[in-house]
């Protein structure tokens, strides 16, 4: 019995350790983009500016860290799970973003680079549903 | 593939929380598994055989 609560837990705590370093890391990153942004007035095209462009970029280096650790710890369905969500995510933004760019020769806003990003990060959570529900 | 896991375990009168504990994975993935939604890796069904004292065939059926 004590075991079965171990593994439990186990699995709880990487969970839970998974989200406190992702929430601290977004954390940061909400706090360095506008100071970030403030910064470079002035340094543009300059070694600092270009370092001070980078700021942001720390505390996504952690999310990705906190994922890789977590996903580690995941049991073998669990990782399958994940992966089929990336998979979905992957291409789906490689299916929509290719449509995008085909749709500007036909007058559509040029697609800014930077909401890549957060598409394939809203397509990973529509993935992870599909998956979810589908060994349920 | 089919398997027997749901029958053997019962046997054993575990719960699937029991069995996903002696085997080192979730509660949902016993389930996955018992539903026949999710094949098992072979060094996962040889686990599952062993703690069984099954032949691996013997549980899982193609």
């Amino acid at each position: 019995m004590s075991r079965m609560l171990d593994v439990e837990n186990a699995m709880d705590a990487n969970a839970k350790r998974y989200l406190k370093e992702f929430l601290s890391s977004m954390a940061g990153y909400t706090v360095l983009v506008p100071l970030s942004i403030r910064l470079l007035r002035g340094h543009e095209h300059t070694v600092l500016g270009y370092g001070l462009a980078f700021l942001p970029i720390i505390p996504s280096g952690f999310a990705l860290w906190a994922f890789l650790r977590f996903f580690r710890e995941l049991d073998e369905l669990q990782r399958r799970i994940q992966l089929e969500a990336v998979a979905f995510s992957f291409l789906a933004t490689c299916f929509i973003t290719l449509t995008w760019a085909f749709q500007q020769n036909a007058g559509l806003p040029q697609f800014d680079v930077s909401w890549v990003a957060p598409l394939l990060i809203l397509l990973w959570g529509v993935g992870l549903g599909i998956a979810k529900r589908r060994y349920q | 593939m089919k398997n027997s896991v749901r029958d053997f375990r019962a046997q054993l009168h575990w719960t699937q929380a029991d069995l996903a504990e002696k085997l080192g994975v979730s509660r949902q993935t016993v389930n996955a598994i018992e539903t026949e939604k999710y094949d098992p890796s072979l060094p996962l069904a040889f686990k599952i055989a062993k703690l069984f004292r099954r032949p691996v065939e013997e549980i899982f059926k193609a």
